[in-house]
Order: C-alpha cells, then sequence, then structure tokens
C-alpha cells in the first residue's frame, strides 16, 4: 500500500466557502486561509482512504496527530485547484497503524501550491 | 499594518488569541472543510468515543492558530510552512488560546521560525492541544 496515490483531484474554492471557513477559525483581513489547503487535501486523501477496500479504515477509529503544510504560492479563491495524495507510510505499532499521506495542490497550470503531509492513528482494538 | 521583518526579535511573542470553541463555529467548519465526521457535530458519538463531549476538528484548532499567527503578521500569505502535532482533544465550549514565540531569524530569507502551541485551562491543569509545533512566516 505504501506508495499507492490517489487523484488527481480538481476542484474550485468558491468565495463564499472561503469567507465561511475564514469566519470558523476566526481569521481577520483578506487572503485565503493558509489551513484551507485542508479542504482538497481532505477530499484526495482522507476520503479516498476511508473508500479504499484494500485498506479497510474506519473512521471511528482515526485519530490525526500530526499536520504539516509547506506553501509555495498563493491559492485563488475561485480558481482551479488540482490535488492528488500518495501513502508514503503504513507503520503498526502494537494493535495501532501509523498512517502517513502526502499531498501535493497544484494549480491549473501544473505549479505546486501547497503541500501536506497528515500523520493518522488508527486505533486498533486491542 | 504588516509586520516587517526589522519589527521582530528572537523571543518576542505572537499576541495570545483566545477564542471560544462555540458548536456553531465547528459546524461552520465542519461544512466549510468537508470533514463531516460525527465525532465534531454529534454529542452521543463523541460520548461512545470516550470523549466528555463533541470534539472540535485538530484542523479547526490548527486553522486558529493559523489566524493568531496571521494576525499577528497582518499578512495571510506570510506563513510559508506550519507542523503541529495534536497532543489533546479540544472539547466544544472550551476556550482556547493560540501564541506562539520567535525561536530564530534568518536575515537572508527575511523568515521567522516561531515556536507555536494551543492551551486549554482545564480546572487547575493547563492542557495543551498543541505543543512541541512551528512555524515560519517570510516578513516584508
Amino acid at each position: 500500500m505504501q506508495g499507492k496515490t490517489y487523484g488527481p483531484l480538481r476542484l474550485v474554492l468558491d468565495e463564499e466557502r472561503v469567507r465561511s471557513f475564514a469566519r470558523a477559525v476566526g481569521q481577520e483581513g483578506d487572503g485565503l486561509p493558509p489551513t484551507m489547503a485542508t479542504v482538497p487535501e481532505l477530499a484526495v486523501g482522507l476520503a479516498n482512504v476511508l473508500a479504499d477496500p484494500e485498506l479497510g479504515v474506519d473512521l471511528a477509529k482515526v485519530l490525526h496527530t500530526e499536520q504539516e503544510y509547506e506553501w509555495l504560492g498563493p491559492i485563488d479563491a475561485g480558481g482551479e485547484i488540482v490535488a492528488s495524495a500518495t501513502i508514503e507510510r503504513i507503520r503498526e505499532r502494537g494493535s495501532s497503524t501509523f498512517l502517513t499521506l502526502r499531498t501535493e495542490i497544484l494549480d491549473a497550470s501544473g505549479e505546486v501550491l501547497v503541500r501536506g503531509r497528515t500523520t493518522l492513528v488508527v486505533r486498533g482494538d486491542g | 499594518m504588516t509586520l516587517a521583518f526589522e519589527d521582530v526579535s528572537v523571543g518576542q511573542e505572537v499576541p495570545t488569541l483566545a477564542r471560544l470553541v462555540t458548536r456553531e463555529d465547528v459546524k461552520d467548519y465542519a461544512d466549510a472543510s468537508g470533514d463531516q465526521n460525527p465525532l465534531h457535530q454529534d454529542e452521543a458519538v463523541a460520548r461512545a468515543a470516550g470523549f466528555p463531549g463533541v470534539v472540535a476538528h485538530g484542523m479547526y484548532t490548527m486553522g486558529t492558530l493559523a489566524s493568531a499567527i496571521v494576525r499577528w503578521t497582518g499578512d495571510a500569505s506570510s506563513l510559508v510552512r506550519m507542523r503541529v502535532q495534536f497532543r489533546a482533544p479540544v472539547i466544544v465550549g472550551e476556550t482556547i488560546e493560540c501564541g506562539g514565540s520567535v525561536r530564530s531569524l534568518d536575515p537572508h530569507t527575511r523568515t521567522a521560525v516561531l515556536d507555536v502551541w494551543v492551551r486549554v485551562r482545564r480546572g487547575e491543569a493547563t492542557e495543551w492541544p498543541i505543543r512541541k509545533s512551528e512555524a515560519e512566516v517570510r516578513l516584508p
């Protein structure tokens, strides 16, 4: 499963959604909230992991333990972005599984705007 | 007001942003982010999972921390990197405090590396939903 990729997924963050996200996280002033990169990241990453029968991950057992972003260029509200995700690492520790996903978000011309890395723990029954 | 690189020194603190975590904000966050995990909306699901109430998304908390940093720099595009560890849950109804301090400066790239955190007071105790985490900002 390591190295498995999901996407590419094309999506647009419209201005109303940007305003709503900014209000929810308490951002003041202009500009897309930096962590709104979560929207494409979730849509192409965790959503596909949960739907992947090869992984069989139960959402009720998932904990988000680490998150990293590197912002290289601005995401524009209303502009098309393209996201893809790769399973970087799967590691068992005791009854738990640690899963690291890498995400890249590009603009329509293929320039990288954001790199993300998410680490999830899927708690075991033990 | 946009913060300039010359305005910043090592040890300087990011003004602490305190926010009450409301059910409405967490619901709005779920809708805007697309994370509809019932743990973040349904009290019964959260209690069944062993939490005392509805749990805010880790990314809601990280997003609020990012807002504290961006309020300080005055520019949403100043943030170039952020890495956080989620170490404790945040429960709806609690007040989170988001802050940080400048660890190092690089005049060549005009960037500052910050130690950043989110804390919450529970009775006499202070817990740290985000700690041992860092952010980097580039300033004009």
